[in-house]
């Protein structure tokens, strides 16, 4: 009789080591009751064991399931214990898991070291003792573990080493540099992160305030340059008037000699497009917009109100522009932006106090009607913001605008017998007309550019421009004095500028140096 | 008589092994009861084929089992033959295998007989 109730345990050398929880252990044998007697005795040590009866099959399980460690017979047929051993160690993903071979040590000591040599890292005879199975598993999975967080430790030191790259590479935002997750850990190398999380952050916003600055500048140099081209037209109207044009004559060749001007460059730059049916569409309602209607309407009006009057109604396209632009949530509303142009306002205000006789204002419908204008610079700014296609080319968009305005007007200059007949010689009237084209061509191309980079609000600020322009084209062309508060009202307008800010284009920070070596051949070190 | 066929001790090592529950025992004997004579016809086929390579397999396969279960005898023989085939010196390899044959269908009797009770 066996007597099972003996005791059997060598209490005295049991051993107490962690064999951590629940790891996964491999057994490969190609004998069923090895394999039985190695899964039981691994389940006893409070580990998950799987079974493999030959090497194929081994090399299936460890390709579809992670395992902690592999308890593995040598004399197997077809595919034996040093094929899998070998097939275990030339793959990198399978590498570093721990194989302990089984053996029967008294004939099979050459094999044992030879499994060893092959990267087996400890054996265990085929007889074993509990307590020594435990202490072998023990020591294989303590350096797995160890592995495992060594090979955690390298994938961190990669991430950081790819944030640094992307940080060197100099075109980032904080989210791409992705170690927010990583600079939340409390070893050294999550500090590591954190510091260097703070310091890009500390560089991006550097670079985000030098480049709204720059965008500051180019867009306020643009205002100003749009205000002066544009307070040319008014101008250039008044001395065509004298001899002899009418506005709608006039607003056909100023519109053809432009749209043959834009289309010249499109031309030359190979940028002429083929235009879609939604394309189309835009053309036409802008050119309707912009082409007819706002020129329309100037004309109209300004033959009924005070020019310095309309000066002042037609800045209010700043504030219309920025309820639009609220209202569709193109562009941040923010109460400094409100603010700016409020001052701005003020400034155009202070200006035409300087100028204008409120007692001969001409105080009546008109004045209301007169309110149109802004309200079409508005609508046009925003359009122009929101839907202008992007694919086409600054010159041809406004050529095709202006040619489409024209053709429109056409007919309705031959049916009311006001289409203005100009050349063959060329005389003062040409030079005029042409003039006032390219003055218009020029002042819309500038504002389609200044629409693109610092938005439909900013851009409205050009009306203050435009205003001052009238002031300064005065002083050039007929002699005028500027007073003492002009220029304060001058000087307001550009806080006002300050104040409104252009729209930032995007959150990304392109840095143009390097901060180390490169060894590329685009390196100018 | 018994004693000299199956080691005892041996199979209180086996159970130790397979943490202590005869239920665990009882089922690998049987388990050995169906495997034994698998490896012997195993044995004698690789024989007729003149398949040392099968042949020393197999003896190998007996050869730890019969450790686990305390048979000597059968360990011995078959370590012997696994030996020769390793050596490529098989000499009577047909009477070696009866042999094994015998020494397995007597430590199979040995173990039928065993009471094994955890009691």
């Amino acid at each position: 009789m066996l007597d099972t109730a003996a005791p059997v345990r060598h209490k005295s050398h049991e051993v107490d080591v962690d064999l951590g929880s629940a790891a996964n252990i491999l057994v490969v044998d190609d004998n069923p009751i090895n394999r039985k007697k190695l899964r039981l005795a691994v389940k006893k040590l409070g580990l998950v064991a799987d079974v493999a009866k030959d090497g194929a099959q081994a090399l299936e399980a460890l390709r579809e399931r992670p395992y902690d460690a592999v308890l593995l017979d040598i004399v197997m047929p077809e595919m034996d214990g040093f094929d899998v051993l070998d097939a275990l160690k030339s793959n990198p993903q399978l590498r570093d898991i721990p194989v302990i071979v089984v053996s029967a040590l008294d004939d099979q000591t050459e094999s044992v070291v030879r499994a060893i040599e092959l990267g087996a890292e400890d054996f265990l005879p085929k007889d074993f003792d509990p307590i020594l199975l435990k202490a072998r598993l023990s020591t294989s999975l303590t350096k797995k573990k160890f592995r495992d967080q060594e090979l955690e430790y390298y994938q961190r030191v990669a991430q950081l080493t790819t944030a640094a790259e992307v940080l060197e590479s100099g075109r980032f935002s904080p989210q791409n540099l992705e170690i927010d997750e990583l600079a939340e850990r409390p070893d050294p190398l999550g500090r590591l992160a954190a510091v260097f999380r703070g310091m890009a952050q500390e560089i991006y916003e550097r670079e985000l305030r030098l480049k709204r600055t720059v965008q500051l500048l180019q867009g306020s140099f643009l205002v100003i340059a749009v205000g002066l081209v544009w307070g040319l037209t008014p101008a250039l109207s008044r001395m065509t008037s004298g001899i002899g044009s009418n506005p709608l004559g006039l607003a056909i060749w100023a519109n053809g000699i432009a749209a043959v001007f834009c289309f010249s460059i499109a031309a030359y730059r190979r940028k002429l497009p083929r235009l879609k049916m939604h394309e189309w569409l835009f053309f036409i309602y802008w050119a309707v917009l912009a082409g007819i209607l706002q020129r329309l309407t100037t004309y109209w009006v300004a033959a009924h109100v005070e020019a310095s009057m309309l000066s002042l109604i037609v800045t209010l396209q700043g504030f219309m522009v920025f309820g639009f632009a609220a209202f569709t949530k193109l562009e941040k509303a923010t109460p400094r932006r409100l603010f700016g142009l409020t001052v701005g306002l003020v400034g155009v205000g202070i200006l035409l106090s300087t100028r204008f006789d409120v007692a001969n204002a001409a105080q009546n419908t008109w004045l209301l009607l007169a309110l149109l204008l802004p309200l079409l610079f508005a609508i046009e700014a925003i359009v122009l913001a929101g839907r202008r296609p992007v694919r086409i080319d600054t010159f041809a968009s406004v050529g095709i605008m202006m040619a489409l305005s024209a053709l429109m007007l056409a007919p309705v200059a031959y049916a009311t017998g006001d289409f203005l007949s100009l050349g063959p010689t060329i005389g003062r009237m040409e030079i005029l007309v042409a003039l006032i084209g390219l003055v218009g061509a020029s002042s819309l191309l500038l504002a389609f550019h200044l629409i693109a980079t610092a938005g439909a609000v900013f851009y409205s600020q050009s009306a203050y421009a435009m205003t001052l322009a009238g002031i300064v084209w005065g002083m050039l062309l007929l002699d005028e004095q500027l007073s003492f508060m002009a220029w304060i009202a001058f000087a307001v307008i550009l806080v006002g500028m300050y104040l409104v800010e252009p729209k930032p284009s995007d959150d990304e920070v392109v840095i143009n140096r390097s901060f180390a070596k490169s060894s590329g051949s685009g390196s100018h070190h | 008589m018994k004693a000299e066929i199956v080691d005892v001790g041996a199979l209180h090592k086996l159970l130790n092994a397979i943490g202590g529950d005869p239920a665990d025992l009882a089922e690998l004997i049987e388990d050995f009861n169906m495997l034994g004579p698998q490896l012997v016809d195993k044995l004698r086929q690789a024989d007729q084929a003149g398949d040392h390579t099968a042949m020393r397999i197999s003896a190998h396969s007996l050869k730890s089992n019969a450790r686990e279960f305390g048979a000597r005898t059968l360990e011995s023989l078959c370590q012997t033959l696994e030996q020769q085939c390793q050596d490529n010196t098989v000499q009577q390899s047909e009477q070696q295998i009866m042999q094994i044959g015998d020494a397995l269908a007597q430590a199979r009797n040995v173990l039928a007989k065993l009471e094994i009770d955890g009691a």
